[in-house]
């Protein structure tokens, strides 16, 4: 796996929101390694896992930038905590059919063949990223043409933790109403 | 009200309806086909005073005038396509000096979109960056909650411009009016509140220190945090200076006052600044022109102290060892309860005090050309620090921040962060808008005037009474200084000594034009323009080679800074 660090952004589903995140990590210098966006139990929020490379900079000034978005309602370095991460991707080979059971063999239990038609055979695997690449290792001798891989999706394992819970009962906690304004209005 | 029940009207009557709701009384704007029918019933809305700038730009920079003039949010329109791109530099200075604008676009039809159609450009890509947010309207029943949220958020947190795209389409559509009373963005708490332990930990590192110093800026004048700050520095005796956009935000006559800090700002400040041992640093970005270069900027600091309403500004560039993220109001005020009296740190302050005797702000006043200097102090006989200046970028936005004396906030207005020629003067007219009860002031060097100097018809056509100070130095001014400084003294692409004559460019625009090449003559035109009610436009032709002093070279740290070489 690489040297990124792990972001986990709920976002608010708003046209453009893609745009702005991935605008904002661009602008900053950042590089984005991958990104996956996808709804949440909440359809207004979809959750994003952004992993960015920030070279020598701390993830903190990426991860501040990104708070200050108006569209995203939280995010979080999550490269160290506890959690779970899981990628797909899809593995077409050719010249599968005499090897068939060789290729099943060696992909293991998590690949599954999703599609056969002559000779080539398209496995689904998921895993987490060290794992994909790990299986594309284990298939060396076989004739892969091509990948298509999702990038990682990834979750706190801690659900008491803020930022794991569904957002909406975390923001009932603040009891929804916004805080006084300070009043900042004549200069006179 | 519920929605069945509410009255049916257009999405420009609603639009026009909610800035009603929103306070606004002054609008800077420019009609075309995408913003008709905002226009259309504009006349319907005489609460709504509007502006018709002769160039989008100036609106922008017009809205941002009132808006620092003011504290209020400043509100421009435009229509698609050129008119929406023409707000963008305005937007872009608005945003890196965190001014509250709402700008509103029209754009084309909402079946047109995406189709190259006439005039259409795609506004909410290109103003991503240079807005703090921005909305695309795609039904005639979010206009209201969406000007709604779109003034909350302006003006709330780090304030900033926001851009309303709004299709034609939906302009004429027919929706109910309803104005929400709440905001749809729960998520979005913008942190005010300080934390206790965090200020009580600065309250203890100042009171520790030998050699405090504070530094204030732009935040300062955003949050209304001016009174806090004297009563905080009063309480300990804590030298105050000022960044280019803090200017105002401490009284620069004040014994405690260090005046402008950074690339050229005063010398008793910079070395005050190399001198201390804690730092505190209130609303301020603290970016390259305050630090120059950074290993040289507060070398003997043991505590740097950053409050800011913005999280990711903290550590961005110095990272400091206490960190409060709030309103920079809320947190002064919290830390002047939490710092107990104390005697003045007389050493500090002698030191202080001998740093500025032996490194005063100076002028030459020794040939035969009138001096910058000299048309600055004129002009502030007349006006004490009554007046508000809003000064250009180059050399005049330097000399009006240091040869002046601002004792409150919202007086001098400068484009600080992205320094953008052409600002002065639409921002002047948007602030004599804002405050018309003061005497306004634009600063300008010739190059940067010329840039907007089309809204002298809006000026003339409002009557609005600006004194345009135009300090023609027949060059770049800055650009030539930095040219003979820094880049081997080729003077290469800023000769200006081919421009209009300015007296008779005021009288076809209209308006007085005057101009003066003597100390005499100065008193004598200022005091023809003082007494004119409405735009007047005065050509001072000053001394070409007059430069900006102090000046840290570039790449260089704060102690190399260079004073104004002592005249023969
Ligand atoms: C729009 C824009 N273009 C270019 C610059 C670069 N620039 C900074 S100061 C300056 C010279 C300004 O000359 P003038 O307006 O005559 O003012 P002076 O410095 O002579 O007072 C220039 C070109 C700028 N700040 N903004």
């Amino acid at each position: 796996m690489s040297e990124g660090r792990v972001l986990s952004a709920l976002v608010a589903n708003r046209p453009g929101v893609l745009n702005r995140v991935s605008g904002l990590i661009r602008r900053r210098g950042f590089n984005i390694e991958n990104l996956t966006v996808g709804p949440t139990l909440d359809h207004s929020i979809s959750r994003m896992t952004i992993v960015v490379n920030v070279g020598a900079a701390p993830a903190d000034q990426a991860v501040r930038q990104l708070a200050k978005l108006i569209d995203v309602v939280d995010v979080r370095d999550i490269t160290d905590e506890e959690r779970v991460e899981c990628e797909l991707m899809l593995i077409r080979i050719e010249n599968a059919a005499q090897r068939r059971g060789a290729l099943v063999d060696r992909a293991g239990p998590n690949a599954r063949v999703v599609a056969e038609v002559e000779d080539v055979v398209i496995l689904a695997v998921n895993g987490t990223g060290d794992e994909l690449d790990h299986m594309l290792e284990r298939l060396r001798g076989f004739d892969v043409k091509g990948i298509a891989r999702t990038g990682i999706v990834s979750m706190m394992v801690d659900e008491t933790h803020p930022h794991a819970v569904p957002h909406w009962a975390r923001l009932a906690e603040r009891d929804g109403e916004h805080p006084e304004e300070t009043e900042v209005m004549s200069i006179l | 009200m519920t929605r069945d029940q509410a009255p049916e009207r257009t999405g420009a009557e609603i639009l026009l309806e909610a800035l009603v709701r929103e306070g606004v009384d002054t609008i800077f704007g420019y009609p075309g086909g995408a913003n008709l029918p905002i226009y259309q019933h504009l006349p319907e809305f005489p609460n709504l005073k509007h502006v018709l700038v002769r160039h989008e730009q100036g609106a922008a920079h017009m809205a941002d005038g009132y808006s620092r003039a003011s504290r209020r949010v400043g509100v421009c329109f435009a229509t698609s396509g050129p008119g929406a791109l023409n707000l963008t530099t305005g937007l872009a200075t608005a945003f890196m000096d965190s001014v509250p604008l709402v700008a509103i676009t029209g754009q084309v039809p909402t079946a047109m979109v995406g189709r190259d159609a006439f005039q259409e450009s795609d506004v909410i890509g290109v103003s991503m960056p240079i807005t703090k947010h921005s909305y695309l309207v795609t039904d005639v029943k979010d206009i209201a909650k969406t000007v709604k949220e779109a003034f909350y958020v302006a003006r709330t947190g780090r304030p900033g411009p926001v851009l309303i795209d709004l299709p034609r389409d939906l302009q004429q559509k027919m929706g109910p009016w309803v104005f929400p009373d709440t905001i749809g963005i729960p998520w979005y708490h913008p942190v005010s509140r300080p934390d206790p332990a965090a200020v009580a930990a600065a309250a203890r590192a100042l009171t520790r220190a030998k050699r405090p110093v504070i530094l204030a800026g732009h935040g300062v004048l955003l949050s209304a945090g001016e009174e806090a700050l004297l009563k905080v520095a009063e309480k300990q005796g804590i030298p105050v200076g000022t960044t280019l956009l803090g200017v105002g935000a401490f009284p620069v006559q004040h014994p405690l006052a260090l005046h402008l800090t950074g690339f050229m700002g005063t010398g008793w400040n910079l070395n005050a600044v190399i001198e201390c041992d804690c730092l505190m640093m209130i609303g301020m970005r603290v970016d390259d022109r305050v630090t120059a270069k950074l290993d040289g900027f507060a070398p003997n600091c043991e505590t740097f102290i950053h409050i800011d309403i913005d999280p990711s500004e903290h550590g961005k560039n110095v990272r400091p060892q206490i960190s409060i993220v709030a309103d920079a109001r809320e947190a002064l005020e919290a830390l002047e309860r939490e710092l107990p009296e104390q005697p003045y740190r007389t050493d500090w302050l002698l030191q202080i005090d001998r740093w500025r005797e032996e490194h005063p702000l100076r002028a030459k006043i020794a040939n035969s050309w009138l001096q910058p200097q000299e048309v600055l102090i004129e002009m502030y006989k007349h006006a004490k620090s009554e007046a508000i200046v809003v000064a250009d970028v180059g050399q005049n936005q330097i000399w009006a921040a240091l040869w002046w004396n601002y004792d409150k906030p919202g007086l001098f207005i400068n484009s600080g962060g992205s320094g953008t020629m052409g600002f002065a003067f639409p921002a002047a007219v948007g602030a004599k808008f804002a405050r018309p009860e003061k005497t306004v002031f634009c600063v300008t060097g010739e190059g940067g005037f010329v840039m907007t100097m089309q809204e002298l018809s809006t000026a003339v056509e409002h009557k609005v009474d600006v004194k345009i100070v135009i300090l023609n130095n027949a060059s770049l001014g800055m650009v030539r200084q930095f040219q003979d400084s820094f880049y081997g003294g080729v003077r290469s692409a800023v000769d200006l000594s081919v421009m209009p004559d300015f007296v008779k460019l005021a009288d076809a625009f209209g308006l007085p034009g005057y101009r003066a090449r003597t100390v005499a003559e100065t008193r004598d035109v200022l005091a023809k323009a003082m007494a004119h009610k409405g735009p007047v436009l005065i050509d001072f032709v000053i001394d070409p080679e007059a430069n900006v002093y102090p000046i840290i070279p570039l790449g260089k740290q704060l102690k190399d800074f260079i004073e104004e070489p002592l005249s023969a």
